[in-house]
């Protein structure tokens, strides 16, 4: 298992890569999950 | 009022010794037709001979036709088999000339079965009364098939339904996607073999590639709703065009960052100002560029034509940047995929990245849908049908 970290010595490169994609794609993700709840609570108060 | 119809020409597909060209001779009587056909068996063509029968009545734009098969061998004829299927008449571009595309499938007498193919056959000879009557049948069809299509438009881009499909495919597609995306690094990262040169260090290949592919995809894809929304001015391809903006922004920084990465370990260095590096950063500040513009202009109504005709120009970029390893052989490799080519990777290690490629498409649709849903029901805060979706959450 620990091989599987390792990555054959560029465990960094290949794990840092797909981390930041990763990241890159569910930060958006919750970035436009956040603002959705904002636009929505918004269109409640006016709706109101 | 008969004229001669067509000569035309019919595929027959099926395994290798099935394959048969049927040559069709129509008469037409005023509103319905009839024809003959004549078949030829292709394969082993040395002994082509003509034999066969089709008939089929049309008496409207969509029919049914059916056809008889006989083979002949030196000294017999015998039946081979029938086909069956639906017939589509329609006069795309007026002048008299009819087309007949068809689809269907083959029996064979031995219980083999095979497709039967037409797509573009039969011209109408000219007699008159045919001729108008095709005039008249085209330009309406023309037209309707214009309307609809025009009308269809208008339904999924009007703001309300934009809502409806985008907010249900995202809620359907979000749970496939991240199925997809567990079947996705569990096959590239610990499946796929390591590559005999670059070790594990080219498992990076299966983010940097699709990011890079999108790169290109999403800018091509906004740049063209932005057009819609010049020429056509609705609003809903504007919203699209932001959105699909920003993501593909992401994906170009995704996949300049996920280069270096690479970079460092088989080149020894982080970045070089490379031809394909280069334009891939031009790219990257086209977008910022496009997005940052789009905010700051004041006119809400104008900032979405005028910001769009920026990210048309940009649009030479895209070639520029596809085909700069070629034009400029620098530092970074060729093509990995070409659809001109074989490819040259393992199969073992293609599969995964054609699997990562799909990914990242479903992904970039899922976000753009649940990117553009929040967009819609901003904008169009003051609508009525808003404030239902709100209070009810009617779906």
């Amino acid at each position: 298992m620990s091989s599987f970290w390792h990555m054959g010595g560029y465990g960094f490169y290949v794990w840092g890569s797909y981390g930041l994609v990763l990241l890159g794609l569910l930060g958006s993700a919750v970035l436009m999950a956040r603002r959705h709840k904002q636009v929505l609570a918004l269109l409640q108060e006016e709706g109101l | 009022m008969s004229s001669l119809r067509a000569l035309g020409v019919v595929g027959h597909l099926g395994s290798d010794d099935r394959r048969f060209l049927m040559v069709r001779v129509a008469v037409v009587d005023s509103w319905s037709y009839v024809d003959g056909a004549l078949v030829f068996r292709t394969l082993p063509c040395v002994d082509a001979q003509p034999l066969g029968l089709g008939v089929s009545v049309a008496h409207s734009p969509l029919d049914w036709f059916f056809c008889l098969g006989f083979d002949s061998g030196p000294a017999s004829i015998r039946f081979v088999g029938c086909g069956i299927g639906v017939a589509a008449l329609y006069s795309p571009f007026d002048f008299g000339m009819w087309h007949e595309s068809l689809v269907g499938f083959s029996i064979f007498s031995d219980g083999a079965i095979g497709f039967v193919v037409g797509p573009f056959i039969d011209f109408l000879f000219d007699s008159a009364i045919v001729d108008f009557f095709c005039f008249e049948m085209g330009d309406w069809m023309m037209w309707e098939f214009l309307n609809r299509l025009w009308q269809g438009s208008l339904y999924l881009f009007s703001a309300q339904h934009a809502y409806r499909w985008s907010d249900r495919t995202f809620r359907v597609l979000a749970p496939l996607l991240l199925l997809a995306w567990g079947v996705g690094l569990y096959w590239c990262l610990y499946v796929a073999p390591a590559d005999y040169q670059q070790k594990d260090a080219f498992r990076i290949i299966y983010v940097h590639v699709p990011c890079a592919f999108l790169s290109l995809f999403v800018y091509t894809f906004s740049a063209g709703f932005s057009a819609l929304h010049i020429i056509f001015g609705l609003k809903v391809a504007e919203w699209i065009s932001v959105v699909a903006a920003y993501l593909g922004a992401l994906f170009t920084a995704l996949a300049l960052t996920t280069g270096a990465i690479w970079g460092k370990p088989m080149w020894g260095t982080w970045w070089v100002w490379d031809a394909r590096l280069t334009s891939e950063l031009i790219l990257l500040f086209l977008y910022l560029g496009y997005l940052a513009f789009y905010r700051a202009l004041p006119d809400k109504n104008k900032r979405g034509k005028i910001a769009g005709l920026l990210l048309i120009v940009g649009v030479i970029n895209v070639p520029i940047i596809h085909y700069s390893v070629n034009w400029w052989y620098t530092l970074h490799q060729g093509a990995t995929l070409s659809q001109w080519a074989k490819p040259t990777m393992a199969p073992a290690m293609l599969y995964p990245l054609l699997w990562m490629i799909g990914v990242f498409f479903l992904t970039f649709f899922v976000l753009l849908c649940a990117g553009l849903r929040t967009e819609i029901l901003f904008r169009e805060k003051n609508m009525g049908w808003v404030q239902q979706v709100i209070k009810g959450d009617p779906r």
